[in-house]
């Protein structure tokens, strides 16, 4: 299948997009939806694609035929560049949240209004969770039964955060994290080198957006820190322990917290792949493939409880310098002391 | 060319169609047939109950042509411009968006004028918990005595939040979630007049899963409708709705039961290949391990949302783990789960709390060491009874009710001498207290401190020492010689192997390490303490 080529260069999600392009060719187009699922699968592009579907001048004509590049035609060029009349996109504008005069303003007093040139108004509202209580309050009536021929969609990465009252009015579109492999070929494509792939696909957690966004240096640093950590035996080393943390840190920039969160996750990572050659899992669930002799000389000295001791303190060294503000520097040093502290010989 | 939703096209008509509500039907039949409905009504409950849907049958059923009737005929011209919203004397406000005074103002400005064609002006305020605090108080004298062709209908997701002054204004009526039984029900019957195929198992999935709510169960029977056109497989459907197969939660936790956790990761990532949110896995993980504890709490009796075979299944993989342990599981379980939630990399957090779950030792029920300790205790008595040499032989293993024995006679005893030189002298008393050891020997009274301190300081001074003859002259009825003893050396000879203690340190790679970058000094060595 391929949907009349309004989905083209989307990576994954080929039910949630067969769902949408059959609600369209059969006319059973919903009034509201939400598509949910983490940050950085393509949710909204697939938004955009459908909103594109909607009001396409040249509909009838691809719907039969094998499509495969993208429609050229004025709507679709329009939605392409966001000008459409129709079609908009409500955003988070960098405030706190989305308030509700946004929500009156942006959505309800251009919804109950005529299609101007296209066959459905189409209304997006990115990171609807950001729509405070009120907001979302004031939107239920307008959701559940908005004027004839348009629809909204809803796109948001943490569909918790939406009152039940608003689940319950939409149908719901779930994105799933895309399959690793998946994310591996992509990235593949891109120039990176199969394992560099591989470990940046895990740690993406299944979003390419994520993976994309890894920095291609710190790829490369991998291999050395997660040595350098394994090498470590004693707490009285303490010059080689602030070495493996200025190094971690990055020098000169001591504010990167790009760098920092991505080696923490690579530590975590670590204690993952330690975790499971411990359980005796498939060596293909492993991250750091390249690294298993490492891996399973470490797993030797841990014991499993003192392993998810430390995942669990990594957790809440995470929270303390993401959410609040602690010193990194300090956070690190107490990480890799527990780490030390918990190995055996 | 417009599609309506199956949630819109079989919002309920008239009252028999609210699935669910028949108390509140029933009530609001009567008050309509006897024309004795309240002039404010409140209709509370969870999303998707059917609250706005009874509150415009009301509006219907009082403006009907046929006069104020409990089956609205639905076709009169009143009845259609109510369906389609825009009678004029059914006013329907969204409070969430109109939220202020003055948008009541304008409802309370406009109350007193007649109905335009109908029989009753209705103003019908849905999702009044958003209205604001002088919007309610506003409207407190209008609800309270409004003019007599004005009906009043508010309804609310949550109650709590409308002020207790409006609540008494009203007649409250609270809606109930539809069970999972009802919705099945419906959904059949929507089912089969919209010419839809559906499995029954998918039905009793959706109902389920709707958690009360009938809106849900048709919006997400309508997502079915939208993928897969009339005919529906099992297998897609259960993916599209990101629904489960409760197996692949059984066989986890048949393998965290088992304490397996290699097997358990195996059936996680099983379960995430298929595409399983990982936060909804651990809620359903959650909801089940709390399903296996009421099953073992209340044995035999039936869970009302469980099919007898899955009580069986759950009983099966849980047969070998106790009340304590599953209720640690739970335990551990409710709180890694809100973690999980606002973890970055929920499958990392809940392949960790599997491995934690199958690490859960076997716990010994608190009331099995309870009974232990009196059995032990018994048998200390009766021992007690026996004669003191030959039994210590006799019960070798009874080594604790030994203990028990003697120091609770000994403590008694010495107890009771404390107690009395207390009454007699109760500063001696106090230091008293204060000895390690109290001893009685033959002729010597025994007392013995771990370190020199004021307490022994005062005992040992003459006139507490004479007293103290006296006092234990009188208790124990005897003479007896009262001696002090204190254990501990002088801290003067224990100076010298603190400095070489200190040199030691001083000589340690760590701490010299630490001197060195710090420019520190040693103040104090405490000695760490090992767990």
């Amino acid at each position: 299948m391929n949907y009349g080529g309004y989905f083209e260069g989307i990576v994954g999600h080929e039910f949630q997009k067969q769902a949408l392009w059959r609600a369209v060719c059969e006319g059973r187009v919903s009034h509201a939806y939400m598509f949910s699922g983490m940050e950085g699968i393509g949710k909204r592009l697939v938004a955009t694609g459908f909103a594109k579907c909607l009001n396409c001048l040249e509909l009838q004509r691809r719907k039969g035929e094998e499509m495969h590049e993208k429609c050229g035609c004025f709507s679709c060029k329009k939605i392409e560049k966001g000008v459409h009349p129709d079609v908009f996109l409500v955003e988070y504008e960098g405030v706190r949240d989305i308030k509700v005069n946004q929500v009156r303003e942006e959505i309800e007093e251009r919804i109950f209004l005529r299609p101007f040139e296209g066959r459905y108004k189409v209304a997006v509202i990115d990171e609807a969770e950001r729509m405070n209580v009120s907001a979302q309050n004031a939107f239920l009536k307008t959701l559940e039964e908005p004027p004839v021929d348009s629809v909204i969609v809803l796109v948001t990465s943490r569909p918790e955060f939406l009152l039940p009252t608003i689940h319950s009015r939409c149908q719901r579109i779930e994105f799933k994290p895309l399959p690793f492999n998946l994310i591996r070929e992509e990235l593949v494509k891109r120039g990176l080198s199969n394992e560099e792939a591989h470990i940046a696909s895990m740690l993406s957690g299944g979003s390419l957006g994520r993976a994309i966004r890894i920095d291609r240096g710190l790829l490369t640093e991998r291999k050395s820190v997660i040595e350098a950590i394994c090498a470590l035996r004693t707490i009285r080393d303490i010059s080689v322990i602030s070495r493996v943390v200025e190094h971690i840190l990055g020098k000169g920039h001591l504010n990167d917290t790009d760098r920092v969160s991505f080696f923490l996750q690579l530590i975590a990572f670590w204690l993952r792949d330690i975790m499971f050659v411990k359980i005796g899992l498939k060596e293909d669930q492993i991250s750091n493939k390249d690294l298993l002799p490492v891996i399973k000389k470490a797993a030797g000295r841990f014991s499993l409880s003192g392993i998810l001791e430390i995942l669990s303190f990594l957790e809440e060294a995470w929270y303390v310098i993401f959410r609040g503000n602690a010193n990194k520097q300090i956070v690190l040093e107490n990480l890799l002391v527990k780490i030390i502290d918990t190995a055996g010989d | 060319m417009s599609y309506l939703v199956l949630a819109r096209k079989w919002r309920p008509k008239t009252f028999d169609e609210v699935i669910g509500q028949e108390y509140i039907t029933r009530t609001l039949k009567n008050a309509i047939s006897r024309r004795k409905i309240a002039h404010a009504l409140i209709f509370s409950g969870p999303r998707g109950v059917g609250k706005t849907s009874t509150a415009r049958i009301v509006a219907k059923a009082l403006n009907c042509e046929k006069g104020p009737t409990p089956e609205p005929c639905s076709e009169c011209v009143f009845c259609r411009e109510i369906s389609e919203g825009r009678s004029l004397d059914v006013i329907e406000i969204d409070a969430a968006s109109h939220t202020s005074v003055n948008d009541i103002r304008e409802i309370i400005d406009n109350v007193k004028y007649l109905p335009s064609s109908g029989k009753t002006k209705i103003y019908i305020i849905d999702e009044a918990h958003m209205l604001s605090q002088s919007a309610f108080n506003a409207l407190l004298k209008t609800l309270e005595e409004p003019p007599p062709h004005v009906l009043f209908i508010l309804a609310t997701t949550e109650i709590h939040k409308i002020p207790a002054t409006i609540l008494s204004r009203c007649q409250r009526y609270d809606f109930k979630r539809v069970s999972a039984e009802k919705i099945r029900k419906r959904l059949e019957e929507i089912t089969s007049i919209e010419e839809i195929e559906v499995p029954g198992e998918i039905l009793y999935l959706i109902s389920k899963e709707a958690d009360g709510s009938l809106r849900d169960a048709l919006s997400m029977l309508d997502q079915l409708v939208a993928t897969f056109g009339t005919t529906i497989k099992p297998q897609e459907a259960t993916e599209v709705l990101g629904l489960f197969d409760r197996s692949l939660v059984k066989v986890t936790l048949e393998a965290v039961f088992s304490k397996d956790p290699k097997k358990s990761i195996e059936a996680l990532h099983s379960a995430l290949e298929k595409g399983i949110n990982p936060k909804r896995f651990a809620e359903e993980l959650l909801k089940t391990i709390r399903d296996v504890l009421v099953l073992k709490v209340c044995e035999g009796e039936n869970l009302p949302d469980i099919s007898t075979e899955e009580i069986k299944d759950l009983e099966k993989i849980s047969s070998n783990r106790s009340i304590e342990e599953l209720e640690m599981m739970f335990d551990l379980m409710l709180r890694s789960t809100e973690e999980i939630q606002r973890s970055l990399y929920p499958i990392l957090a809940l392949e960790s709390t599997l491995v934690k779950l199958c690490l859960i030792q076997d716990v010994v029920k608190i009331g099995d060491i309870i009974e232990k300790i009196d059995r032990l205790q018994k048998a200390g008595k009766e021992y007690r009874k026996e004669d003191k040499e030959t039994d210590g032989v006799k019960h070798g293993a009874d080594t604790y009710a030994e203990e028990t024995k003697l120091t609770t006679e000994e403590n008694n005893h010495i107890g009771d001498f404390i107690r009395f030189v207390k009454s007699k002298k109760p500063i001696t008393g106090r230091h008293l207290e204060h000895a390690s050891k109290i001893q009685l020997d033959n002729s010597t009274l025994l007392i013995e401190f771990d370190t020199p301190s004021i307490h022994s300081d005062h005992l040992m001074r003459q006139d507490a020492q004479e007293s103290l003859k006296r006092i234990s002259r009188e208790f124990f009825s005897k003479d007896l010689r009262v001696k002090i003893d204190i254990k501990s050396p002088d801290p003067g000879v224990k100076e010298p192997s603190y400095l070489a203690k200190k040199e030691n340190i001083r000589k340690e790679p760590a701490v010299k390490d630490a001197i060195e970058i710090f420019g520190g000094k040693i103040i104090k060595i405490k000695t760490k303490e090992k767990e």
